[in-house]
């Protein structure tokens, strides 16, 4: 996608600058449909927690232990609940964390519903937690169901010059496998019909 | 350099490889010397090989850059022996698996910590920082910056601890993206 996971992108390197030299830890999980399977609510919160499990000294003790335990018992994986405590608890000792996570509606919903469960029991016990999500319309009603009511929003429209500098670039790329196969009136078409048609969106 | 735009700021340069916090603690410099390794390369931009080869020296000591991730992960170590300092670094990188040496004879190990890869495993199959990697790589300049300077995101950002509203959410369809561009 042009804007969407662009946008998640830039937002976590762009948060990454700004804290950069902090006690702030930067999230990220993206969704992705091809992956559904995976993405089930325990398999994202495991996610998140691979994210922090390897602290200034090394794995985190409460992680190592929990491992430690696992393989005692024959390697079982944590339970939903028992990763959040664990996440909760190791993201306590920072001064923030920015959970970032990308297109919410690439998710099965009932996996969607569960993750959406779990991160507003994060956001309630680790007062420190900022939440960046992205996602399509038709998602958002569900969203501020379970967590995001009343958030801070953003509508992502495409924006003309995006378009024209992603253009650019796919014409360029073009250009560099046959200099001879687009002539610059042709670019010129091409840019005009496909900023006119984004603007109808 | 090559790959992952290695002159920036350590933090913005998750290591490919690499499953910790695109930013974790201990950036500032003020992370704890591990017992066993030294610090000496700023390997949480990764692309290690080309890094490695491309220096004349290697720096020893504690006076090495700081990390933003744990020295420790990455088993990196550094002796000296008579008049060769060698140099050896156990990355995570699932990709990055190889030795290399250069010129000073300084022989670069990036291999994986079987331990922490099992336990990130263990924790979940995902692997977040791949996919970011991915967007970064083909994001082009200037792209989606808008929404930097949005009202909303500024307020979202310095939100204070336990303020009720602590979430931003970017909705929008896939635009002009895939159903029209590609």
């Amino acid at each position: 996608m042009l804007t969407r996971d662009y946008n998640s992108s830039l937002v976590i390197d762009s948060l990454c600058d700004q804290t950069y030299g902090h006690n702030i830890a930067v999230l990220s999980l993206y969704c992705d449909y091809q992956a559904q399977k995976d993405q089930s609510a325990v398999n994202m919160i495991g996610g998140l927690l691979r994210q922090v499990a390897l602290g200034p000294a090394g794995i985190v003790g409460g992680i190592q232990n929990a491992f430690d335990r696992s393989r005692q018992g024959g390697g079982k994986s944590l339970r939903l609940q028992e990763m959040l405590e664990l996440f909760v608890k190791i993201i306590g000792s920072l001064e923030r964390v920015y959970i970032c996570i990308d297109a919410m509606d690439e998710l099965v919903p009932q996996h969607r519903s569960e993750f959406l469960r779990a991160l507003r029991q994060i956001t309630q016990e680790a007062p420190n937690t900022r939440l960046f999500l992205t996602g399509r319309p038709h998602i958002r009603a569900e969203l501020d169901n379970h967590l995001t009511k009343g958030a801070y929003t953003i509508h992502i429209v495409p924006d003309q010059g995006d378009i024209a500098r992603y253009l650019t670039r796919k014409m360029d790329d073009d250009d560099a496998r046959d200099p001879d196969l687009m002539t610059e009136n042709l670019k010129n078409d091409i840019m005009e019909t496909m900023l006119e048609k984004a603007s109808d969106m | 350099m090559v790959g992952w735009n290695c002159n920036r700021k350590q933090s913005h340069c998750p290591n490919p490889g690499e499953d910790s916090a695109l930013f974790f603690p201990g950036g500032g410099g003020e992370a704890p010397q591990p017992p066993r390794y030294t610090p000496i390369l700023p390997i949480a931009c990764c692309r290690i090989i080309p890094l490695i080869t491309n220096m004349t020296t290697l720096p020893s000591g504690n006076g090495g850059p700081s990390l933003t991730h744990d020295p420790c992960q990455y088993g990196i170590s550094n002796t000296r022996t008579n008049n060769n300092t060698s140099n050896s670094i156990h990355g995570n990188s699932n990709q990055n698996i190889g030795n290399v040496s250069n010129s000073y004879n300084n022989t670069i190990t990036v291999g994986i910590s079987e331990e922490a890869s099992g336990i990130r495993r263990w924790l979940s199959p995902l692997e977040p920082h791949a996919r970011h990697q991915d967007v970064r790589n083909r994001r082009l300049d200037g792209v989606g910056n808008w929404v930097l300077g949005e009202d909303e995101f500024e307020s979202w950002r310095k939100s204070q601890d336990g303020s009720a509203n602590r979430t931003l959410l970017c909705y929008g369809d896939q635009g002009a993206g895939k159903t029209y561009i590609r």
